[in-house]
């Protein structure tokens, strides 16, 4: 039987406001650490494909670069982090595409399908089937999902890279599991854990005062910075990362 | 045979909130189209010094009994809630089991009264995942949970002054969290309905806004978690109501 990989998109790009590199660093090194302990190969694109305006779009390429090397295969964005004792998700499923639905901004949602409506005529996605991209797990079996997002930019990059403030990649990706009818299974937040602010897990709970530890920390596998300013991404990592390196070693 | 819309509208100060009246009249609607039946309770069973109108909806069972009201299922809903015109029949999504929507909103104020609980009232019972705690202002029950109803009652009467204090010390509510550690205690098999059936602390998710994007995205909507909430929620039931059984908007 194969390994398995985890993957992640890592790209210094004129076009991002903020380095990659000055928040990725954390991330990769918890997952480098975290793949290594469980015996899973961890890959890492740093390279941008001409192809694309934007590098988000790069992890489209994923089976370009492994083929079917791999039995099971998850992506996970440069700004997630992993618990260091997180359990195995591939574990968790068989042949099913899986992720974790986003709420996050409900608001945010609604718009981007509604952007993206276009290229995806006759196709809805139900909200309580609306996952968030930045990390999901999969199998080999679905290069076509990817195989038919690639095409979809070819046909459409100069449309594609003109939509602003909806998102790039995450409601396309939902659009295709939808339009494919792939069989799809929903992962607890705990394994996608985005919007942290807005769930208010920075704090721990003060009221008992027995355990400092943050809830985020404490209750979830993978932490997914985003949703708040950019600006504090890194800030926020990189205390993170010095918090608890020593667990990673 | 009969299902029932239960809400609690008690006066306080002798006087009810008119918001509520929104809330009741749109859930009059859904039981007049799927021809279901509305009950109100507007008096308390108990003085509510000694127990709070949330805790009272654990008389449920003996309120109808009392009113000689026949029932098969019972849907018990906060009166911050407004139902969307076009929603299904929930009755018919239940299985018959005892119905609830995971609460999907701040987490400080759900994992703190998770754990603090524990820490006073249920010490030997399992924690649970916060991520599947229940939201107790939309439950869905049947006949054959009238003595998990008296389970909730007779834990409150044999810890009131504990569970007063949890209340007034901590914030972090008064009858959910017993629930939900009661319901796993008492192996209660539950149905976790989508989050479209009881949408709770909508304001978190960007989507209470003038574009009434909050009437798209399901069939409950739950006015709470709003900030502002004495002038928010009055002000988002009403145009909320207006919208959607009016055609236009209040303001």
């Amino acid at each position: 039987m194969s390994k398995n990989l985890i993957y992640m998109t890592a790209i210094n790009h004129d076009t991002s406001q903020y380095l990659n590199s000055d928040y990725a660093q954390y991330a990769k090194s918890s997952w480098q650490a975290w793949c290594d302990k469980n015996d899973i190969d961890f890959l890492v694109i740093d390279k941008h494909d001409d192809r694309y305006k934007y590098p988000v779009w790069n992890k489209d390429l994923i089976f370009d670069l492994v083929g079917d090397k791999y039995d099971k295969i998850g992506y996970v964005d440069s700004d997630t982090m992993v618990r260091w004792d997180a359990p195995n998700p591939f574990e968790l499923y068989d042949d099913e595409f899986c992720g974790v639905v986003d709420r996050g901004s409900l608001r945010w949602v609604l718009n981007s399908l509604k952007a993206y409506s276009e290229f995806y005529p006759g196709v809805e996605v139900d909200l309580d089937d609306y996952i968030n991209s930045g990390v999901v797990f999969f199998t080999k079996d679905h290069k076509d999902i990817y195989d038919n997002l690639k095409e979809l930019y070819q046909k459409h990059s100069d449309k594609l890279d003109n939509i602003k403030g909806v998102g790039k990649v995450q409601t396309l990706l939902n659009l295709e599991l939808a339009k494919s009818k792939i069989k799809k299974k929903y992962l607890p937040p705990v394994w996608n854990l985005f919007s942290i602010h807005k769930k208010n897990m920075f704090k721990h709970n003060w009221q008992l005062n027995i355990d400092t530890t943050p809830f985020f920390i404490k209750y979830a596998n993978v932490w997914h910075f985003t949703g708040f300013p950019i600006e504090n991404r890194t800030s926020i990592m990189k205390q993170v990362w010095d918090a608890y390196k020593h667990n990673y070693e | 045979m009969n299902n029932i819309v239960f809400i609690i509208d008690i006066k306080k100060d002798g006087k009810t909130k008119k918001e509520y009246q929104y809330s009741i009249d749109s859930w009059k609607h859904f039981c007049d189209k799927y021809e279901h039946q509305l009950v109100i309770l507007d008096q308390p069973v108990v003085d509510t010094a000694y127990m709070g109108v949330i805790w009272q909806r654990y008389f449920l069972f003996d309120i109808l009994d009392h009113n000689e009201i026949d029932y098969n299922q019972i849907l018990i809903v906060d009166a911050d809630t407004i139902i969307h015109p076009d929603a299904p029949d929930i009755f018919t999504l239940t299985d018959d089991k005892y119905c609830l929507v995971h609460d999907d909103g701040d987490f400080d104020w759900i994992i703190r009264s998770i754990e603090n609980y524990k820490h006073h009232l249920f010490q030997d019972d399992t924690m649970f995942n916060w991520y599947e705690y229940f939201n107790s202002g939309f439950q869905i029950v049947n006949k054959s949970h009238r003595e998990f109803f008296n389970t909730m009652r007779k834990f409150y009467e044999e810890n009131v002054e504990q569970i007063l204090w949890c209340q007034k010390t901590y914030g972090v509510g008064t009858d959910q969290t017993p629930l939900n550690y009661l319901l796993r205690r008492e192996n209660i098999d539950t149905k976790a309905l989508s989050y479209k059936f009881n949408m709770s602390c909508m304001a978190a998710k960007e989507v209470v806004n003038e574009q009434m994007q909050h009437t798209e995205v399901g069939y409950v909507m739950h006015f709470n978690g709003l900030p502002n909430k004495d002038q928010t929620v009055p002000y988002w039931m009403e145009k909320t109501y207006r919208y959607l059984y009016e055609g236009r908007s209040s303001r």
